[in-house]
């Protein structure tokens, strides 16, 4: 009898040994997926997944803001700051760009935008790898990023963002990174491009139908919100819901005789 | 020098050199890039971010003028950029426009490869930089669609290769490809079957219909294969195992063997539930079904398709344009359609036109709409355009201060269609007649005044055609708030916080009437309405309710026909003119044939002048005009060489009245209207006055005495108690 109470005592051991086993694992194991996920030998992941977030929300500040992250020259509209893409302060009189190639400003914008939080990322790199029991070894003075949009991403590439690893495998050098981030924002810069360039050379307006009518992905929208002339546009992607707009202001008809 | 002299030297030193720094620091100059606001702007240093030129002028300066910025790279040209800017973007810069500019304007055909593109010389020497190949640019090409046919190696088919000839020896791929295309594969290219699907049984490939995937390609919608290839035209009766399957298995069997063009695949007209040749004019296109099943247009049971997650979904629009709560059949709006929205302040049912020969289609119905000054073109009002594209309405709102007006004209097989017109309000003030006036849909002729002042009614023939004036028919918006007068101050345009406008839009008319010499004249509130009129010698009208009810005996006629009846022809005049709040001061209307005055006749009750061959025409003129035989104008020529007097611009005060207010508000927002701003209770009714100066006149008609009393007769509204009444 003793001898079964022993038994019982050494399975109810066991059972309780498997349960706080099954505990221990449930509630650990997460944070050793995190970490092991965030620790690899992939760099150019860490960097992508930790600039991502950066990078769409500078793409889309600057998508609202008329392609400028900090516009000088500016009309509020719903809270935005909306960059004049053209100006003329003149009635009946064609519009001035204000920039003259709409895709070149942006990436050169998202590009100085997006600096801090690349470099920023490179120096959480070296920090974690080093955790892990790397030798970090990372230069970003010479960096350089260089966007391009390209149809349906933006790309950036980190030129001279040098990272070293070392463990007791071996040593890795990487010397440049490529990040991507899907958004159609070209498209709605080529848009953009054209329509400015009919404000700035059509007495007779921008004839948004045209647009409308060639582009049916997108919802072309234009308002004249203000007394002084200044026509917004907003264009709008159906699918992925993108916007982009700015301001113009261009052959104003004056009011009166 | 002592320390006195010093200490003066030191202080006046101080202020030279302080004033010096204050004016080098306040002086202006062209800056490339001010901190804020457009570029190149006349600015002080400390306002300028980049490129300050002091003692230069924007206007002048070489890095400030604009031409067309041209990317080489890209291959693009940009009009109207500053210099200063293009170059600092490392661009080339040209003065001259890019319309003028061969490189930037000049279409022709770009070869490159197999391809060609119709693009600009600029934009085919790009292509060849970016892609490191050969390019040809040919300017004799003359339209896009030679140039498509230009391009080689784009005939389709089944282009068949190794799929991965280290890993999978042996084992094919089919793409849906141009020769040109499949012949890039290379060493693993396996050959290419023009005109075939991958489908194609008797290939040595595996590719299968697929029952899942569908895809939208030109606003079609076509079915795929099971290796990802486009196939064609979605056909429900094409599927094998379909209930609905083409009972002919060697149609099916050809639908899934060869490339058939959309011309000669299934009506979509026909048999929408099953083919997927969507149809732009028939208001369709492919797109995804939710997409298209949030588009009311498509019915609240639309159905899932069979075969994929794509359909032909309606691009059209429902809509409720008249703001009524529900959506009507006649709101339903084809892609491309436009009208005119219902909008505060502006005609509804919207104004319809014929938009080629620029006329209302109801022209007097519509003029009289547009005539109701206080409900139409008011203050603030706006036209707004809309147009239904791929299932989204758009508005284009015709602009502010009503510079364009939106109308409905019919569009070509009988669609819907408007437009945003450019107010033509500014061309209508140099227009002298009625008929040049209302030969513009964008003016109205208002019988009273002319703008130049000229008084062309004369004799009976009030000549209305010519006696008025021509204003805009849809009143033009005006700056309320205040404007800068021609002293550069700001004009005070607000009294007790409401605005008004400060155009000057008095009139002035002097009203001639007798008193009695048993009145004192100093006292012209003892003048009662009755008896200014009764004793009035000119510009009666001006007189408050003159005439008013002149018609009392003379039932369907307005005051205004009946006292051109009763003072320019012999018709009979009712009992105690007086208390019709006439002039019976015949006197002064008639001439004897010595040009003398006094030449009227009274005969009864009849009045009407001394020359009883006129009196004669007249009745019949005035019979034919009651009659409608005859026109007013008419009388001139009947009455040729008469006697009579001219008739003045105006018969009753309210005749007067209404010209003068019609005319005011209808030249815009600054003119005459009661309460534009507010309701009329809420505001000062001091803003609308008429006033009344009394004058005494001698013998001569000279002031005498110059002896002025002013009363306010007007106020609001309305006439005042007991002035005149």
């Amino acid at each position: 009898m003793a001898g079964k109470r022993g038994q019982v005592t050494i399975f109810i051991i066991i059972a309780i040994l498997i349960v706080l086993a099954g505990l221990f694992i449930f509630l650990i194991y997460p944070h050793f997926g995190s970490s092991g996920s965030s620790v690899n030998k992939n760099p150019q992941a860490f960097i992508q997944s930790c600039v991502e977030d950066d990078l769409q929300n500078v793409v889309e500040k600057i998508s609202l803001q008329g392609g400028s992250v900090d516009p000088s020259f500016f009309v509020y509209y719903d809270s935005n700051k909306l960059q004049y893409l053209c100006y003329t302060e003149k009635d009946n009189e064609p519009c001035v760009k204000q920039v003259s190639f709409l895709e070149d400003h942006v990436e050169k914008e998202i590009a100085s935008a997006i600096k801090n939080s690349v470099d920023s990322c490179f120096r959480t790199l070296e920090e974690v790898y080093a955790g892990e029991g790397f030798k970090a070894n990372v230069r970003t003075e010479d960096g350089e990023i260089e966007v391009n949009l390209v149809e349906g991403h933006v790309v950036l590439n980190l030129k001279r963002y040098l990272v070293t690893l070392t463990n007791d495998e071996g040593t890795y050098n990487y010397r440049s990174f490529e990040i991507s981030q899907g958004s159609n924002l070209k498209k709605l810069i080529e848009l953009s491009f054209a329509i400015v360039e009919d404000e700035a050379t059509k007495p007779e307006g921008v004839d948004l139908d045209f647009y409308r009518s060639n582009n049916k992905d997108f919802e072309l929208w234009e308002f004249k919100p203000y007394a002084d002339g200044t026509q917004i546009y907003v264009i709008k992607n159906k699918k992925t819901g993108e916007v982009f707009q700015f301001a113009s202001r261009s052959y104003v008809i004056p009011p009166g005789f | 020098m002592d320390k006195k002299s010093f200490f003066v030297f030191a202080v006046v030193g101080f202020f030279v050199v302080l004033s010096l720094l204050i004016s080098v620091s306040a002086q202006t100059g062209c800056c490339l890039k001010p901190v804020s606001g457009p570029l190149c702007q006349d600015v002080e240093a400390s306002d300028c971010q980049e490129g300050f030129h002091p003692s230069s002028s924007c206007v002048t300066f070489d890095l400030c003028r604009v031409g067309t910025c041209i990317d080489s790279v890209g291959g693009e040209c940009s009009s109207n950029s500053v210099k200063y800017e293009c170059l600092s973007e490392g661009k080339e810069w040209s003065s001259e426009q890019s319309s003028e500019l061969e490189e930037c304007s000049a279409l022709g055909c770009c070869t490159y490869g197999q391809n060609t593109a119709w693009v600009t010389k600029l934009r085919c020497n790009s292509i060849g930089t970016t892609y490191g190949i050969e390019t040809s640019f040919d300017s004799s090409v003359e339209t896009e669609s030679q140039c498509v046919g230009m391009a080689g190696g784009s005939e389709e088919g089944a282009c068949v290769f190794e799929r991965d000839p280290e890993n999978l020896p042996g084992a094919l791929m089919c793409r849906r490809l141009s020769k040109t295309d499949c012949l890039e594969k290379g060493e693993r290219y396996m050959g290419f079957y023009p005109g075939r699907l991958c489908t194609d049984p008797s290939l040595p490939t595996n590719c299968m219909p697929s029952k899942d995937v569908t895809v939208c390609k030109w606003d079609k919608l076509y079915f795929t294969d099971t290796c990802g290839n486009r196939a064609n035209v979605y056909d429900e009766t094409m599927m094998p195992g379909d209930p609905n399957v083409n009972p002919n298995p060697v149609v099916v069997k050809n639908y899934w063997t060869y490339i058939i063009s959309y011309k000669d695949s299934c009506d979509y007209a026909e048999s929408p539930e099953t083919c997927g040749n969507c149809d732009v004019l028939e208001n369709s296109i492919c797109q995804s079904y939710s997409e298209a099943s949030r588009n009311e247009a498509n019915g609240a049971n639309f159905e899932r398709p069979n075969y994929g997650e794509n359909v032909c979904g309606n691009i059209g629009c429902w809509y409720d344009t008249d703001g009524d709560g529900r959506v009507e059949t006649s709101e339903h709006y084809e892609s491309g359609e436009k009208w005119c929205a219902k909008t505060p302040g502006t005609p509804w049912p919207p104004i319809r036109i014929d938009s080629i020969e620029m006329k209302f289609l109801d022209d007097n119905a519509s003029r009289e709409v547009l005539k109701e000054y206080d409900k139409y073109n008011i203050p603030g009002s706006e036209y707004i355009e809309l147009s239904c594209w791929y299932g989204v309405v758009y508005p284009e709102f015709c602009g502010n201060f009503r510079t364009g007006i939106c109308m409905e004209f019919n569009g070509s097989n009988g669609r819907k269609s408007a437009g945003c017109f450019e107010n033509k309000a500014n061309e209508c003030m140099s227009k002298e007649n009625k008929a040049d006036c209302e030969g513009s849909i964008f003016c109205q002729w208002i019988p009273g005044y002319r703008f130049d002042g000229k008084e062309l009614t004369f004799k009976v023939y009030r000549n209305q055609e010519e006696q008025g004036s021509c204003v805009p028919l849809f009143p033009q918006g005006f700056e309320f708030w205040p404007a800068e007068n021609s002293d550069g101050q700001d004009e005070d345009l607000s009294r007790n916080g409401v605005y008004f406008c400060s155009a000057n839009v008095s009139v002035a008319e002097p009203a001639v009437f007798e008193t009695s010499f048993m009145n004192n004249r100093d006292k012209f509130e003892d003048q009662s309405l009755e008896t200014a009129a009764d004793n009035c010698l000119d510009n009666c009208y001006a007189i408050p309710m003159y005439g008013y009810d002149a018609n009392r005996s003379f039932p369907g006629r307005s005051p205004e026909e009946v006292i051109q009846a009763v003072l320019w022809t012999s018709l009979d005049m009712p009992d105690k003119i007086k208390t019709y709040a006439l002039s019976r001061r015949k006197d002064h209307y008639c001439e004897n044939p010595d040009g003398l005055m006094g030449g009227s006749r009274v005969s009864g009750h009849s009045i009407g002048c001394d020359s009883p061959e006129t009196s004669e025409y007249m009745q019949m003129a005035l019979e034919s005009i009651f009659s409608g035989a005859a026109t007013l104008g008419g009388i001139k020529t009947l009455l040729g060489g008469s006697d009579v007097r001219d008739i003045p611009t105006f018969l009753t005060n309210r005749e007067w009245r209404e010209s003068i207010t019609s005319r005011a508000k209808f030249m815009g927002d600054c003119g005459y209207k009661p309460g534009i701003y507010a309701d009329l209770q809420g505001v000062d009714k001091g803003l609308e006055t008429i006033e009344v100066s009394f004058l005494k006149l001698d013998d001569s008609g000279k002031p005498k005495d110059w002896k002025e009393e002013w009363q306010k007769i007007y106020e609001g509204d309305s006439y005042l108690d007991g002035i005149l009444s």
